[in-house]
């Protein structure tokens, strides 16, 4: 609770963050963050969308508006997050030369997260899905990694690229 | 002004695990008469990697040489010595960003 409270007073004061993480590339990367933040936010619109069918909300259905809305920013601030940490930190001039439109996806997903936030229709987590799910797929490929889509097995129910690991 | 320090910051990163880790936030005080023992975790602004926070692995005079937990810190070698003005507090209080 007092977490909550400073997190709030956070996000109007912005205090400063101090650096512990490692210092030194640990060099493990993996879109699966960024994809399943995207899920999280269309699954948050899809609820939302739900509250909206009801003719009048009782309180109770206002504290859980709420609830759903501030997971709505937070999850589109990480797909932004775990997308910038890929684009700055694993990905090179090699990676750029085999993808010269790397850039201009990254920044199209920062955009759609944006538009996330500032909307409460589903096609801008549609949208935001399909661009980080195209992220996952260069990634993947930079890798030398195949991949495969796939319906993920909770909701919303929509496909997400996974890369085709091989047991040893 | 009031003769001490405070500061609340935001962790990001797990490198103090499992002291500290990834949101949650912390109070960092210094008072006048504060002085800085090994072992003790401080928020440091370091003149290379800026705002961090790190352990105290030694005090020398006026400086001290930090250390992170987490075996992927950078090494005390790698920050230096730094001079005891640069603490910003030390770390009174945690709040944990999940119970």
């Amino acid at each position: 609770m007092l977490h909550q409270l400073l997190e709030r007073l956070h996000r109007r004061l912005g205090f400063a963050t101090a650096k512990a993480h490692c210092d030194i590339p640990c060099k493990i990367y993996d879109p699966i963050s960024a994809q399943l933040a995207a899920l999280t936010v269309l699954r948050l619109l899809d609820l939302i969308k739900e509250l909206e069918q009801k003719e009048s909300l009782s309180l109770t259905d206002q504290a859980l508006l709420i609830r759903l809305i501030n997971d709505k920013e937070e999850h589109a601030a990480k797909v932004k997050d775990e997308v910038r940490i890929i684009w700055g930190d694993f990905i090179k001039q090699p990676q750029i030369d085999a993808q010269a439109d790397i850039h201009t996806l990254v920044h199209n997903i920062m955009l759609a997260a944006s538009a996330c936030k500032q909307n409460i229709t589903r096609d801008k987590g549609e949208s935001l899905l399909e661009l980080v799910n195209q992220f996952a797929q260069h990634f993947w490929t930079f890798k030398g990694v195949d991949t495969y889509q796939a319906v993920c097995p909770y909701p919303p129910s929509e496909k997400l690229v996974y890369p085709a690991l091989q047991a040893d | 002004m009031l003769g001490f320090q405070l500061k609340i910051a935001k962790v990001d990163g797990h490198s103090m695990a499992p002291a500290l880790l990834d949101e949650d936030f912390v109070l960092a005080l210094r008072f006048p008469w504060s002085c800085f023992c090994k072992g003790q975790l401080v928020l440091v602004n370091h003149p290379r990697y800026q705002l961090m926070i790190k352990r105290i692995a030694e005090v020398k005079g006026g400086d001290v040489l930090l250390v992170g937990d987490g075996p992927c810190s950078l090494s005390s070698e790698q920050m230096g010595w730094l001079d005891e003005r640069k603490i910003i507090g030390r770390l009174y209080c945690r709040i944990k960003a999940q119970s």
